[in-house]
């Protein structure tokens, strides 16, 4: 669990003398060698389009994607969607993968095989699934109707609600997943002394496992975060044109417009803004464990 | 034999400040086991547990792994219940309770510190969770840490500190709010055998400063020796015998007991004739006017140092044997050596500069008293 953010270590120790020895940096060489061309070459031509106007180079597409108007909407919108997602994964998240790693192990594989089935179903295949549960006569609406307790269908699909409680259930398992894995690491003997020196069950929670934990539930917040920004067939099938994403702005671009220059800039928007919003989570957190005495302090 | 008041290999951060401790001081508490018994599934850890603990005392349960004695510890600090039986400290029944109301001080085998704090917010601890004002928690802590030694480590993080270090903050931590208990459960089975030697010496005086009751857990029957006032020999989830170290290696009550604690030779022993003592492999009958007539599974302790080869006053059995190995020790040498009669036994003696040390091979002859033969049933096969 990558520790620059779970456990912001002193620095001293952990970096200093314990510097991978040259001769087995090769080891990285398959995944550099990939990254370069799947990842950072791409991602260079597109920052290289994003700037290329009518004639050479200029800021133009940067300017209708940032300055006032539908773009700079949508990307506020999808930013504060995918907070929101995010936010929604960890309350809901955090519980179950408690519930989970407080299990004995051999009762775990069973439990988390049932949280990890959605992940077999494709996203589309599940997407679909939400539109036969909140549609005009879906599950939910003819339950309703048949108790009696509206008279006519609601309207669920394609609303913000509906956009909202996909993402969740898509992203929910790995949120779980990433904070599960760092809740089996902390010795629960941990929590036995926090009883017997005095602490109430809950104080011993909060004390202890909260902050041992925080950093699992940092690292599920970014990466569910970064995954919700990216999103594309959920609003585009369950939030219809009104819950229009970035992602599916920059797809209208590419694929029908044929604006690469302004499908590149919000690209790039889109890159920036995620790091931005990461790296200020990171920093965040790094700061008030620093500041709280726990972790970080010299 | 164990190591004497100047350990020059001490660590020197190893020494405690004596002064520190006139500031602190418990009372200890009185601890009652009234028929504990705990079953997990089909097995039963412990069977009607009954044991008196009297304040102040540093109280050793004793036993291997599966032996029962975390089941006893645990259902003390309240980690797991009890099926029936009470258990009472200073006569009042805390078996209801949830183990934080216990005020019980615990050290863990693992130390258990928590890595998320400094290690002066690992030992202020259990003081904020006792809501003690700040000024208070600032003072005591200093006071520990003097006690330990370690009051320029107090902004560390425990990972930054050696083993011998964590030990003594968990030591820190189960003391700063001067518990009438404090329960250590292997504390020193993760140290190198010098520093175990070496803190060993720090638990006792500390405890001894503190005036608390000590209920102490190991499987290590020399640190068992070495620091209780009273040990309790558990096994399978019994009490085999209660009594002082010296009880425990001069008046084994089971074969058990003679051979875990200390090191003996055991060998049966025919006591079917009253008033007499048949030990066939040392080829020894003696007369004993107490022994009476017994059937089942006996055994002869006789613990290695007893056997001697210059005569002795009493000693009136004798024994030959032939020199199978001699291990030098220093300031003792140790035999192994094979009777006429076939038993490979151990013998012992203090080194003196005048004596030769036999050789591979050669036969000598031993003596040995009556009264230093310990006669033990083997509970196991003569039953309870």
């Amino acid at each position: 669990m990558s520790d620059g953010v779970a456990m912001p270590r002193d620095g001293k120790g952990a970096a200093r003398g314990r510097r991978a020895p040259l001769s087995s940096l090769w080891l990285l060489a398959p995944a550099a060698v990939l990254f370069l061309f799947v990842f950072i070459l791409p991602v260079g031509e597109v920052a290289l389009w994003s700037v290329q106007g009518e004639a050479g180079l200029s800021a133009e597409n940067y300017e209708a994607a940032l300055g006032a108007g539908p773009y700079r909407t949508i990307l506020f919108g999808t930013l504060q969607l995918s907070f929101g997602v995010a936010c929604a994964c960890i309350l809901v998240g955090y519980p179950a993968a408690y519930f989970l790693a407080s299990r004995p192990p051999r009762n775990r594989t069973l439990l988390l095989l049932l949280i990890l089935t959605p992940l077999w179903v494709s996203v589309l295949v599940r997407t679909f699934g939400w539109i036969v549960v909140l549609g005009r006569e879906g599950l939910v609406n003819s339950m309703l109707i048949g108790i009696g307790a509206v008279d006519g269908p609601l309207q669920m699909l394609y609303t913000r609600g509906a956009v909202y409680i996909a993402m969740v259930q898509v992203l929910l398992p790995v949120a779980i997943l990433v904070m599960f894995s760092t809740m089996t690491t902390i010795n629960r003997s941990l929590l036995m002394a926090s009883r017997i020196l005095g602490a109430s069950p809950w104080r011993g929670f909060v004390h202890i496992f909260l902050p041992l934990s925080a950093g699992g539930a940092v690292n599920a917040w970014m990466l569910t975060f970064v995954l919700a920004l990216g999103f594309f067939i959920t609003p585009a099938l369950v939030g219809g044109p009104k819950e229009t994403m970035i992602a599916n702005l920059i797809a209208t671009q590419i694929t029908l417009t044929l604006d690469w220059g302004l499908g590149s800039a919000l690209g790039m928007v889109l890159v920036v803004a995620g790091f931005a919003v990461v790296g200020a989570i990171a920093l965040l957190f790094r700061r008030v464990t620093g500041l709280s005495g726990h972790g970080g302090s010299r | 034999m164990v190591p004497t008041m100047v350990d020059v290999n001490k660590p020197s951060s190893g020494t405690l400040n004596r002064e520190a401790f006139s500031k602190v001081k418990a009372t200890g508490a009185t601890i009652e086991f009234q028929s504990v018994r705990k079953a997990y599934g089909s097995v039963t850890a412990l069977h009607d547990f009954s044991l008196t603990i009297h304040p102040g005392e540093f109280l050793t349960i004793l036993g291997s792994s599966g032996s029962g004695k975390t089941t006893a510890l645990n259902a003390l600090a309240g980690f797991s219940g009890a099926d029936s039986g009470d258990i009472l400290i200073d006569g009042k029944s805390v078996i209801d309770e949830p183990p934080e109301r216990r005020n019980l001080g615990m050290v863990f085998q693992n130390y258990s510190l928590f890595p998320h704090m400094t290690v002066f917010d690992n030992i202020a601890f259990p003081l904020r969770m006792r809501r003690a004002p700040r000024r208070e928690i600032n003072e005591r802590v200093e006071r520990v840490l003097e006690i330990v030694r370690l009051g320029a480590l107090a902004k560390r993080m425990p990972r930054d500190l050696s083993g011998g270090q964590q030990q003594r903050v968990a030591f820190a931590r189960a003391i700063v709010f001067e518990p009438p208990v404090l329960l250590m459960d292997e504390p020193l089975g993760a140290l190198d055998l010098k520093l175990r030697e070496a803190l060993q010496f720090e638990i006792k005086e500390i405890q001894h400063q503190l005036g608390c009751t000590v209920v102490y857990v190991t499987h290590d029957q020399r640190e068992a020796l070495a620091m209780s006032s009273r040990i309790v020999v558990l096994r399978d989830g019994r009490i085999e015998q209660v009594g002082t170290p010296s009880e425990m290696y001069d008046a084994p009550k089971s074969r058990f007991v003679a051979d875990f604690i200390g090191q003996t030779n055991l060998l049966a022993a025919d006591l079917s004739t009253a008033g007499s003592v048949s030990i066939s492999e040392l080829g020894a009958v003696y007369r004993d006017a107490d022994s009476q007539a017994r059937q089942g599974a006996w055994y002869a302790s006789v613990r290695p140092e007893k056997l001697q080869r210059r005569p002795a006053e009493g000693a009136d059995i004798a024994v030959g044997v032939t020199v199978q190995e001699a291990v030098f020790l220093g300031d003792v040498i140790e035999y192994s050596a094979r009777t006429a009669h076939g038993a490979l036994i151990h013998f012992r003696e203090q080194r003196r500069d005048r004596d030769r040390i036999p050789e591979r091979g050669e036969t000598i002859s031993l003596v040995l008293r009556p009264s230093d033969v310990v006669l033990v049933p083997d509970l196991a096969k003569t039953g309870r």
